[in-house]
């Protein structure tokens, strides 16, 4: 089902994606902190509050309303080295760092793309805290490009540079937590068109596009370092946004949920339609639980919360019809209510006795709410300022099961499911206003000239690949790869073989990953020092995988690690030696091979087996 | 503003500002509204921002075709439902005077230059009017950089006409830049005020969501409805934090740093207050204070056709900088520490320094000349080095003072206006709105 176009044409399937890389520059986008995001502990905090404005054409934002519904506080760490006061809203910008428009540019050439004459940056507004500053710095810098992944043209219509926001540290109640040195790293921003045929060309799109963004020398590596975020949504349903797929392995599956999803939730509409459903008044209940000894209601009535319930007519069985896997209807309500600060909601298609209530309590409820046959209620128990506010989101949600989808951005629920939960309302295109502190910068055709000799080239480097390793299936899957960049910087300086490196930074470090080796925390250092050290000649290329384990488990020199575990290679007059001895040991005449596996049994990681059999 | 060829274009092409046109280029056919020009970029190159809300710049000499798409669409005025009176609460006047406080981009015109009405302030600040009646006027918009002496006058005299009405507090929005200009000056003119006149500003404007105008204006609010101060204060954030503004002592603050919100640091004394909207807590810091009283207001003027100067001293001087100041009324001199100058001849290279002595001299005899510190902090002590008791017996007065340049430059131009020149002199060093203090606080220093 997965590649039939056919299927997903007739769904009225569209898809776009949306990747963001950060760029490896020396220093933040508008200001001069390093982008090097490597310091642990916050010098200082700051703590503020943010509010909905008016964006550039009037209108408040409709997700920026949202947030600002939740009264939040923002607090705002503070590294001595990575923040300064243009990250933490205390000092204007400073100029557009020119490498990052250079990186920038170079890739609107390889996308095909038509280059701004005057690059215009903007403040796109962000509420949820991410941005002290309560909007983004971003400038388109090119439009109109394409691209072509298997055979398909998809077209790239823009392409941007921008600031990448806080890292959530810690998220509260009423406060959310952001560590601000990750705050300003540029980030090159590449949207394509939604004419993605399926999910499996939305995978190889993402995966053509990370390729090209690491050719380019000069993207950053690491966890969170790129994201690619979909934007789909068949035919009567909703433009829905997902972001936080970290695996691109995976990004078909979820967008195969998605599309389920929605046809799942168009199949509920039409039942609540037809069956003329429809929501009573919300309605404070806490008397009929005031004895209650369900603990979900009880815990909070303890804490002189409240409970608040509301009919929905003609609604029972949809609150608990399944979505997605392990999903329904009403986890959607709760996701909604969850943002108001609540635990969760109850509802009638849950099993009543489970939660510990009476059939007393529930038929007083069920009376209180006018309940007949067919109608379903949910109920939240909570702080009592929380509970109104979850209330009025939950209806909101319910009710609009009869209107369909909601626009929204979704992110990672299950990540092994390969489901999203609601995170907050699509942004609306009115949050956009020009940044005045910053000039307008002319792109000249020197810095067209510059950046189209950098511009990465998939093609070349294929060429290149095929010259520098022999094995040709490791070609492709090299350019491909994420290690790529450390690839070349490896066989740069330790003299390794190309193929020898190539092998172990994709195949052995994929098997010892899968062995549980936290093979990715190894220094880049470390593993130039250890091809280094095999190049050299002082392991042998057996060792390699155990100094690998080693170095997984401790950050020591290879050579000090080599000398611990007694990796180190023995070669020349003191493998001669080896021989003499084993000769000697097993008396008589013995044959090559029994001199060899008597040697090998002892030292198989010490000794390189051609040197062996040369002096055999 | 676009180039001259450009706007001939538009006008031959019937587009304006704001319309939806087509534009064909190079490599590129687009359609967008077209924006104004700020101040900053190349005037031939048209700005469209695109449905997406961006906005890119396309060059005059790329453009192969700019057609009107549509016009403008009217914007719909905003209707504000009127408000209220509650009886139960305070009834505090908000007067406007523009700065970042009411600064927004406005896109028809372009750059930060538009300023809000103060009934879009009021909807965009709803806990002002929980907590008071709030009535609210513009009464000049202007950067703060552009203040005189006439728009002292003018703020003062408004003041005036609200404390006659008889509100409960009066703020003030001010641009940050010379707040505290004003709120010395405001100090000076409004004696035995009755109730509390507070500046507030914003070092981030009010149309971005991390404004620092809305803590600085619903704390200032806050404060005058729950507590009994009366007087002249300024009232801005306490740190970086958007937790708790001050109450700034109107005499004795200044800004200390370009940018940061809690810019406003009270200068050799303690702030008057904390106040706390988010905890609904005011406390009082200072150890007395001006409190509402059923006094009647002393309103006095400055003078505004008064030329003060105010002069930094600094290395390499040459008399004539000093001599230029003959034909003024008044002169503070920014001086070096305790109340230095260049003034003497050490060696060969120093030979400039007698000349600025006796220009200064020349210009005691014309007008008082007052010395201030540049240290900003301290206190002056003109009898320790000969340099400052020459230049005491030269006519320079203001020893023992520890007033701000700031506040000795507007004490001086309003006594000048109100008082005869004999007495100005005896004036600059007597305690007159709390801007001496008699004690160096050692806690008084970097706060």
């Amino acid at each position: 089902m997965t590649n039939d176009d056919n299927y997903y044409k007739k769904i009225g399937f569209m898809c776009g994606l949306e990747i963001h890389q950060r760029i490896d520059t020396d220093e933040k986008l508008f200001c001069s902190c390093t982008t090097k995001h490597e310091e642990k502990d916050a010098g200082a905090t700051v703590v503020r509050r943010q509010r909905a404005v008016a964006g550039e054409v009037g209108g408040i934002d409709v997700s920026a309303k949202f947030e600002e519904l939740r009264q939040r506080s923002f607090l705002y760490n503070v590294f001595a080295d990575e923040t300064c006061l243009v990250d933490i809203d205390e000092e204007p910008p400073h100029q557009l760092n020119s490498d990052a428009l250079l990186v920038t540019l170079s890739l609107a050439h390889a996308l095909n793309m038509r280059i701004v004459d005057e690059l215009q940056t903007m403040r796109k507004n962000v509420i949820d805290g991410s941005d002290p500053s309560a909007f983004q710095r971003s400038a388109m810098v090119a439009i109109d490009g394409t691209i072509k992944v298997n055979g398909t043209e998809i077209a790239v219509p823009t392409l941007f540079v921008e600031e990448e926001s806080s890292g959530i540290a810690a998220t509260g109640q009423s406060a959310v937590t952001y560590d601000t040195n990750r705050l300003g790293i540029p980030l090159i921003e590449v949207d394509t068109a939604p004419t993605i045929p399926n999910p499996a060309m939305a995978k190889a799109v993402a995966l053509y596009l990370g390729t090209l963004l690491r050719l380019t020398g000069k993207a950053q590596r690491g966890i969170g370092s790129i994201r690619q975020d979909t934007n789909l949504s068949i035919r009567d349903g909703a433009r829905v946004e997902i972001k936080g797929m970290q695996e691109l392995d995976s990004m078909d599956k979820f967008i195969e949920n998605e599309v389920l999803r929605q046809q799942k939730l168009l199949e509920i509409k039409a039942l609540l339609l037809k069956s003329k459903a429809r929501l009573g008044s919300a309605m404070d209940v806490t008397h009929i639980f005031a004895d209650t000894s369900a603990k979900v209601v009880r815990d909070q009535l303890d804490k002189d919360g409240t409970v608040m319930a509301v009919a929905l007519h003609s609604f029972k069985g949809m609150l608990g019809f399944e979505i997605n896997p392990d999903m329904r209807l009403g986890t959607e309500i709760s996701d909604y209510a969850k943002m108001a600060g609540v635990h969760g909601i109850i509802h009638s298609d849950e099993n009543m006795d489970k939660y510990g209530f009476t059939k007393e309590e529930i038929n007083a409820l069920k009376y209180k709410l006018k309940l007949a046959e067919g109608d379903a209620f949910i109920m939240i128990a909570g702080e009592r300022a929380s509970v109104s506010e979850a209330m009025e989101l939950a209806s909101q949600r319910a009710s609009y099961a009869m209107q369909g989808i909601p626009k929204e951005t979704r992110t990672v629920r299950d990540s092994v499911q390969c489901t999203t939960r609601f995170m907050r309302p699509l942004p609306t295109g009115s949050r956009m206003y020009p940044e005045t502190d910053v000039r307008p910068v002319a792109i000249t055709s020197e810095m067209l000239a510059l950046s189209k000799k950098m511009a990465p080239d998939l093609d070349k480097e294929m060429e290149r690949m095929h010259a520098l390793l022999k094995n040709t299936a490791l070609e492709e899957q090299l350019i491909l790869s994420p290690k790529l960049p450390l690839f070349r910087e490896i066989v740069a300086t330790s003299h390794a073989e190309p193929d020898f490196v190539a092998h172990t930074l994709l195949q052995k470090f994929t098997e010892l990953r899968r062995q549980g080796v936290a093979i990715d925390t190894i220094r880049k250092v470390r593993l130039i020092e250890l091809f280094d050290a095999y190049a050299k000649g002082s392991v042998t290329k057996q060792a390699v995988g155990e100094l690998l384990v080693a170095l997984a488990k401790q950050d020591n020199p290879v050579s000090k690690l080599a000398e611990e575990l007694s990796l180190n290679k023995i070669t020349g007059s003191e493998l001669k030696a080896l021989v003499e001895h084993a000769r000697k040991e097993l008396k008589g005449a013995p044959s090559k091979d029994a001199l060899r596996e008597r040697i090998m049994a002892r030292d198989r990681l010490r000794i390189d087996g051609n040197e062996l059999n040369a002096l055999l | 503003m676009y180039s001259e060829e450009l706007q001939e274009l538009f006008k031959r092409k019937r587009i304006s500002i704001g319309d939806s046109i087509g534009v064909k280029a190079e490599g590129v056919d687009i359609t967008g509204e077209l924006m104004p020009r700020t101040d900053v970029g190349d005037a031939d190159t048209l700005v469209i921002k695109l449905s997406s809300g961006y906005n890119i710049g396309i060059s005059k000499r790329n453009i192969k075709d700019v057609r009107l798409v549509s016009p403008a669409a009217e914007k719909a005025a905003i209707t504000l439902a009127p408000v209220k009176k509650n009886s139960k609460l305070p009834t505090i006047s908000i007067l406007h005077t523009g700065g970042t406080i009411a600064s927004k981009v406005d896109y028809r015109t372009g750059g930060v230059t538009a300023r809000f009405t103060p009934q879009e302030i009021l909807e965009m600040f709803p806990e002002l009017r929980e907590m008071s009646n709030i009535e609210s006027r513009l009464i000049r918009n202007m950067w703060s950089e552009d203040m005189r002496f006439a728009h002292y006058n003018l703020m003062a005299d408004e003041v005036e006409k609200e404390i006659k009405k008889g509100v409960d507090g009066i703020i003030i929005t001010h641009g940050t830049d010379t707040m505290h200009y004003s709120a010395a000056a405001l100090a000076f003119m409004l004696e035995d005020l009755p109730v509390p006149v507070i500046l507030v500003g914003a070092q981030r404007s009010s149309d971005r969501g991390s404004t620092d105008a809305a803590g600085n204006l619903i704390n200032a609010t806050y404060f005058i409805a729950n507590s009994d101060f009366a007087g002249v204060a300024i009232c801005m954030h306490e740190t970086s934090n958007d937790s708790s503004c001050l109450i700034l002592p109107a005499t004795k603050t200044r800004k200390m740093h370009t940018s940061r919100r809690d810019a406003f640091r009270p200068i050799n004394t303690t702030a008057i207050a904390r106040v706390s909207y988010d905890k609904k807590n005011v406390s009082f810091i200072a150890k007395g204070y001006g409190k509402r009283s059923a006094a009647k207001l002393k309103l006095t003027h400055f003078n505004e056709k008064l030329k003060v100067g105010l002069m930094k001293t600094h290395t390499n001087m040459y008399a004539s900088e000093v001599a230029a100041y003959g034909d003024f009324d008044g002169l503070v001199i920014e001086g070096f520490a305790l109340g230095q100058a260049p003034i003497n001849k050490v060696d060969e290279f120093t030979e400039e320094h007698p000349r600025i002595l006796a220009a200064i001299k020349e210009l005691c005899k014309k007008m008082p000349v007052v010395m201030a510190s540049q240290c900003i902090y301290g206190r002056l002590q003109m009898n320790v080095y000969s340099t400052a008791r020459d230049l005491q017996a030269a006519g320079v007065v203001g020893n023992l003072d520890d007033m701000t340049p700031e506040t000795t430059f507007i004490k001086l131009a309003w006594l000048l206006s109100n008082y005869k020149k004999e007495e100005v002199a005896k004036l600059m060093t007597k305690n007159l709105r709390g801007e001496i203090t008699a004690r160096s606080d050692y806690g008084a220093f970097l706060i």
